[in-house]
C-alpha cells in the first residue's frame, strides 16, 4: 500500500486541522487485521493523527523540517472503524518547545456509511481514538 | 502491505517476557512514502520506519505474549497506548529489537512495558536503546461485549501461527 493515511483536509489553520481517512475494503492490511473481522488498526489511527499533525506543522514551518512522532501520552481507543466508515480526525497544537518539538492533542471519530450517504460527517460520530502526542524533527 | 510487524520471536517466557526482531528494508513499500523527496522544500527522500508501525511491532510482541499466557483463549486487543518515547529513527539495514514485559495481568486484560532497541551493523551491531512503548491490552469478551465482533478468536489467526512456527514456537490455536 501507499503510506498515505489522509484523503481530505476539511479545515486547516495555524494551530488546528480537520482531516478524513476513508477506510476501504481494498486495503491489503485488512486481510490480516483481521481475516474474519476487518477493522482499522489502532496504530494507523495514530498515523492518521501524525500525518494530519505533519500537514498542520508544515503550515508554519514551510522551510523544511521533517516531523516524526517522538512520543505518545495516554492514547485511548474506542469504537472500531470498519470498511465503509471514515475516520474524521482533529488535531490541535497544545505547546511548542525550544528544542523544536511540538505537543499536540488529537482525536478521531467514526463517520458511518449512512452519514456519508446523507452528506453528514460533521464530527458527531462515536469516538475511536483520543490522546496527546509529541512531534519532533527527525533524527537519523 | 501485509499486517505483520515482527519477523521472528527470539525469546518467550510464558506470562513474563517476549523478545522479537523486525528488520527494516528498502524492499518494503511503505518506507518509500515515508519520506518522499520534496524538492520545493529542499528535502531529499528519507526512508525511515514510521513510528506508528514501531508501536505496532511492540503491540504484536505484547499481544502474542499476553495471548500465549492464556493459551490464546482470549481475544487480545490494544486498548490504550499509555506512553511512547522514541529518540531516533530506524532506516534500511537496521534491525529493531522489541522486548515486551507483562507488568500486570488479570481477567480484563494486561499492561505491558516495552523497550525498543536499534541494531545497526555499520555501527558495531550492539543493540542501542532508542525508546519505550507501554501498552494496555483488553480481553474484549470481558469489556466490549455488544460491540459487534465475532464469537471466534479472530485476533490469533494464520499470520501469527506462521510467525510463531517459523520462530520455532509450538502453538495450538
Amino acid at each position: 500500500m501507499r503510506f498515505c493515511l489522509i484523503d481530505q483536509v476539511l479545515e486547516v489553520s495555524p494551530d488546528h486541522i480537520v482531516a478524513v481517512k476513508n477506510i476501504t475494503a481494498g486495503e491489503e492490511y485488512l486481510q490480516d487485521h483481521f481475516p474474519s473481522f476487518p477493522v482499522m488498526p489502532g496504530v494507523l489511527m495514530i498515523e492518521t493523527l501524525i500525518q494530519a499533525g505533519r500537514h498542520l506543522l508544515a503550515q508554519t514551518d514551510p522551510a523544511g523540517k521533517r516531523f516524526v512522532l517522538g512520543g505518545v501520552r495516554a492514547m485511548k481507543y474506542g469504537n472500531f472503524v470498519k470498511p465503509g466508515d471514515g475516520l474524521r480526525v482533529e488535531v490541535e497544537v497544545v505547546s511548542r518547545s525550544d528544542d523544536g518539538s511540538v505537543t499536540l492533542k488529537g482525536s478521531g471519530r467514526v463517520i458511518r456509511p449512512a452519514g456519508v450517504a446523507n452528506g453528514e460527517g460533521n464530527g458527531d460520530g462515536p469516538m475511536s481514538v483520543a490522546g496527546r502526542f509529541v512531534m519532533r524533527p527527525a533524527r537519523l | 502491505m501485509r499486517w505483520v510487524w515482527i519477523d521472528r520471536v527470539l525469546e518467550l517466557e510464558t506470562g513474563r517476557r517476549l523478545v522479537a526482531i523486525k528488520h527494516v528494508s528498502l524492499s518494503e513499500d511503505h518506507i518509500h512514502d515515508h519520506f518522499v523527496a520534496e524538492p520545493e522544500r529542499s528535502l531529499r527522500a528519507m526512508p525511515v520506519m514510521p513510528a506508528s508501525l514501531i508501536i505496532e511491532g511492540m503491540a504484536q510482541s505484547g499481544g502474542i505474549l499476553v495471548g500465549h499466557a492464556n493459551q490464546f483463549r482470549e481475544k487480545v486487543v490494544l486498548a490504550k497506548v499509555s506512553k511512547v518515547e522514541l529518540e531516533r529513527e530506524a532506516g534500511p539495514g537496521h534491525t529493531l529489537k522489541y522486548t515486551a514485559e507483562i507488568e500486570r495481568m488479570d481477567e480484563s486484560g494486561a499492561s505491558v512495558n516495552g523497550t525498543v532497541e536499534l541494531i545497526d551493523h555499520t555501527a558495531g551491531g550492539k543493540p542501542q536503546r532508542i525508546g519505550r512503548i507501554d501498552l494496555i491490552f483488553s480481553h474484549i469478551d470481558k469489556n466490549m461485549s455488544g460491540m459487534g465482533f465475532p464469537e471466534h478468536n479472530f485476533v490469533f489467526s494464520e499470520t501469527f501461527r506462521t510467525l510463531l512456527q517459523t520462530s520455532g514456537i509450538q502453538v495450538d490455536f
